[in-house]
């Protein structure tokens, strides 16, 4: 016993669980994967969103609006901010109208738009691009916002066909549709003191 | 990757997960049960008594025992290297984050793990190292310095220091990114992927850490007063021990309401009534948790202070100047760090009378830590011979880098500065001058002090150890002196990047970041070097064993005090 070694031991404990815990750390997932560009795209296009913690579009025309596109379309976003919360735009391949961010859907997503680029600033506009590549469903979504600002995007496979494309509807018309309790704890007050509660939304 | 794989994957890792535990608990149950079955043939009754009464009064070295041992010193063991694995997981992570900003915008990690990294760093740290270390000291020295005539509760401490471990281990899963003080808007955020999405894990496992923590304290505090040797009256008492009394009344007087916020906060995640976004109670959270949040500050440099106490005479070759200033000035800060837990929000919309009255009470602080700070100038000033040791070195480092750390705290505390200041990096210099001077200078001190014990008697080398210490105290100082210059000049804290025209103060923090991590590393070589050597000297410490200091001590300057 007088002469064991188990600092030594201890040693090694401390190298191998800061080694564990710092890669387990370091391999956060997070939003955002790298993305190319193409300089000469087949199509072009430009949307215009607005970013309101109610719902994309909330207050400027259908929320949550379904956007359609041809594959091969580079998409430029242009964002404005309609309130003062954070918010982002993130595309991630996948999704259906009844579950939009569903747990495989989740991988593989794009931060298009940041936090610090879409400025807490009501009004300003920012603008990011997105290159569709391949047809299928894909959802917009704001990580901040992930069960209010969530829509889809229908990419279809060939031009000009109309076989996928969906009548823009509201999906998620407001968090009421989500969690009871958020109607009278946090967002009855934000309403309340910009004053367009009106009879839009309903309590 | 498919689903089969997964499974695959997934059932191979348990399988050899449950292999090594099943191993381990064999060797645990194995180890207990030859304990007890030489406690029966000593004729005891229960091996708990028998560990407590095998173990007293006797130096205790580090080894696996201290595993299944629940007598106070195995468990104070148990909490000092526990709390050193962390403090090297926060270490490292902190360090990770200067290197992420080198450049203005964020190159090396994404912004999530910057999050995740500056939360982990944080309460690792605060919660886990220096409340750990504090314990750990705490329960290894204090049955030799009260001469405690009983130590029956260890299985109860036991069970504290696993709920502790358990937790952290928790918190490091969690990836939580809600900062060390959990404000509800965000810690009620579950990300949908990645970053802050376990963050239920996070508050869970706080609220393990601080039922382990409270529970230790109290079977401390019950150790000190109830167990204590009748050869050591109240008015006898070793400053640390002192220390060590008003950290964990403080400790155990102020954990309640976070401990009772963070219950609301996770009955939050499943129905949102009390912390949500619109609710007004918010500042409530705030509230809640800085009445706690203060103290905890104080809670991590008190029990240095304490060591302080303990080591100056033991190089100085003298007594503590002044005994009873001591007591008062630790006692003082006690009370006072209870009615400051508002200059954490004095941004935050409490109203200026609140304001001010939390800005004149923190410069009451002053008050205390003058009479600590004088009191150990005095004890120097007087000394006869002073070994300028390592631990030496590094608490006379430690002394000054209080002195700038609380400067600066107090220029911080007035309202009007306060209002330019807050959310800058002069926060985080005057803190990280305060923490990285004391709770971890003196946690070196206090091992290089106690490493023959630890180690059953080798010996460290003094060389490495000077390295250790002079890197570590320069590293600090550049790390916070830049800091200082950038927050005062509006460098904001805690964000991923920075204006490039900041660039020449956040080069200066990465470089003494990066010193303070080959400082450490330094460190942990020089305990695997030493330890495998062989035992070349005696088990005793000087705290635990204080040697002769002659009563007359008429050499200094006013010829002593008390």
């Amino acid at each position: 016993m007088e002469g064991n070694k188990a600092g030594v031991g201890v040693v090694i404990i401390i190298a191998i669980v800061v080694a564990l815990s710092f890669s387990y750390v370091l391999t956060t997932p997070t939003g955002s994967q790298k993305q190319t560009i193409p300089s000469n795209p087949a199509y072009t296009n430009t949307t215009y969103l607005w970013a309101d913690a109610a719902g994309w579009n909330f207050n400027h025309g259908v929320v949550n609006p379904t956007l359609n596109y041809t594959v091969g379309t580079v998409v430029t976003f242009k964002v404005t901010e309609a309130d003062t919360a954070p918010h982002t735009l993130t595309i991630n391949p996948g999704g259906s109208v009844s579950n939009p961010i569903s747990g495989e859907s989740r991988s593989g997503a794009y931060t298009v738009l940041s936090i610090a680029q879409i400025t807490q600033t009501k009004g300003h506009q920012s603008q990011g691009q997105f290159y569709f590549s391949k047809p299928g469903v894909y959802t917009y979504w704001c990580t901040v916002h992930p069960t209010t600002m969530v829509g889809l995007i229908y990419v279809n496979s060939t031009s000009g066909s109309s076989s996928a494309t969906v009548a823009p509807q509201s999906v998620l018309s407001g968090p009421s549709n989500i969690n009871p309790n958020l109607q009278y704890s946090s967002y009855l007050d934000m309403y309340t003191i910009s004053g367009t509660a009106g009879g839009t939304f309903e309590l | 990757m498919s689903t089969l794989s997964i499974l695959i994957e997934t059932t191979v890792i348990l399988s050899v997960v449950f292999v090594v535990l099943a191993y381990l608990y064999y060797k645990l149950s194995t180890a207990k049960m030859s304990l007890s079955k030489a406690a029966d043939a000593k004729g005891y009754e229960d091996s708990e008594s028998y560990v407590t009464d095998m173990m007293a009064g006797k130096p205790r070295r580090l080894d696996w025992s201290i595993l299944y041992m629940n007598d106070s010193k195995s468990i104070g063991l148990r909490f000092i290297f526990a709390s050193l694995i962390f403090l090297f997981i926060g270490g490292a992570f902190g360090v990770m984050m200067r290197l992420s900003l080198t450049e203005p915008v964020p190159t090396i990690i994404q912004p999530e793990v910057y999050n995740v990294l500056l939360t982990e760093h944080a309460t690792i740290m605060i919660y886990l190292f220096t409340v750990g270390m504090s314990l750990g000291l705490g329960f290894y020295l204090i049955p030799t310095q009260i001469k405690a005539v009983r130590d029956n509760m260890g299985n109860i401490t036991s069970v504290a220091f696993w709920l502790y471990l358990v937790g952290g281990i928790f918190f490091v899963i969690s990836r939580s990114a809600f900062r060390w003080y959990l404000y509800p808007p965000l810690s009620l955020q579950l990300a949908p992927y990645g970053a802050g999405s376990d963050a239920w894990l996070g508050i869970l496992a706080m609220e393990l850490i601080f039922i382990g923590i409270s529970m230790a304290s109290i079977v401390a505090l019950k150790i000190i007063f109830l167990d204590r040797s009748k050869e050591v009256p109240l008015s006898r008492l070793p400053l640390f021990t002192w220390s060590i009394v008003f950290t964990l009344i403080m400790l155990i007087s102020s954990d309640p309401p976070i401990m009772v916020a963070l219950g609301m906060l996770f009955y939050d995640y499943f129905n949102p009534v009390f912390f949500t976004a619109g609710s007004h109670n918010v500042l409530l959270f705030t509230d809640l948790f800085w009445f706690w949040g203060h103290p905890i500050v104080y809670i991590a440099i008190l029990p240095f202070f304490g060591i302080i106490y303990e080591l100056l005479p033991r190089f100085s070759g003298t007594k503590i100047y002044s005994y009873n200033s001591g007591v008062f000035g630790l006692g003082l800060l006690m009370v006072l760090s209870e009615l400051v837990w508002g200059h954490h929000l004095q941004n935050s919309g409490l109203g200026l009378n609140w304001d001010l009255f939390f800005s004149i009470a923190s410069f009451a602080v002053v008050i205390p830590s003058a009479i600590t700070v004088f009191n150990w100038i005095a004890t120097l000033w007087t000394a006869t011979s002073i070994r300028l040791t390592t631990p030496m070195i590094l608490v006379l480092n430690g002394i000054i880098d209080f002195i700038i750390g609380g400067i600066t705290g107090v220029m911080l505390a007035n309202t009007s500065v306060n209002e330019i200041l807050h959310g800058t990096y002069a926060v985080t210099s005057h803190f990280h001058y305060v923490f990285v001077g004391i709770s971890l200078g003196i946690t070196l001190a206090a091992f290089y002090v106690l490493f023959p014990t630890f180690s059953g008697g080798r010996t460290y080398d003094e060389r490495l150890a000077r390295w250790n210490a002079y890197l570590v105290a320069f590293g600090s100082l550049l790390m916070s002196t830049s800091w200082a210059i950038g927050g005062w000049l509006g460098m904001p804290r805690a964000v991923d990047g920075y204006f490039a025209w900041f660039q020449p103060y956040q080069v200066g923090a990465i470089i003494g970041g990066v010193i303070i991590g080959i400082g450490m590393l330094v460190f942990l070589y020089n305990i695997a070097v030493s330890w495998w050597k062989a035992p070349s000297t005696d088990m005793d410490n000087i705290i635990e064993n204080p040697p002769e200091i002659p009563s007359d001590t008429s050499g200094g300057a006013i010829g002593g005090g008390r």
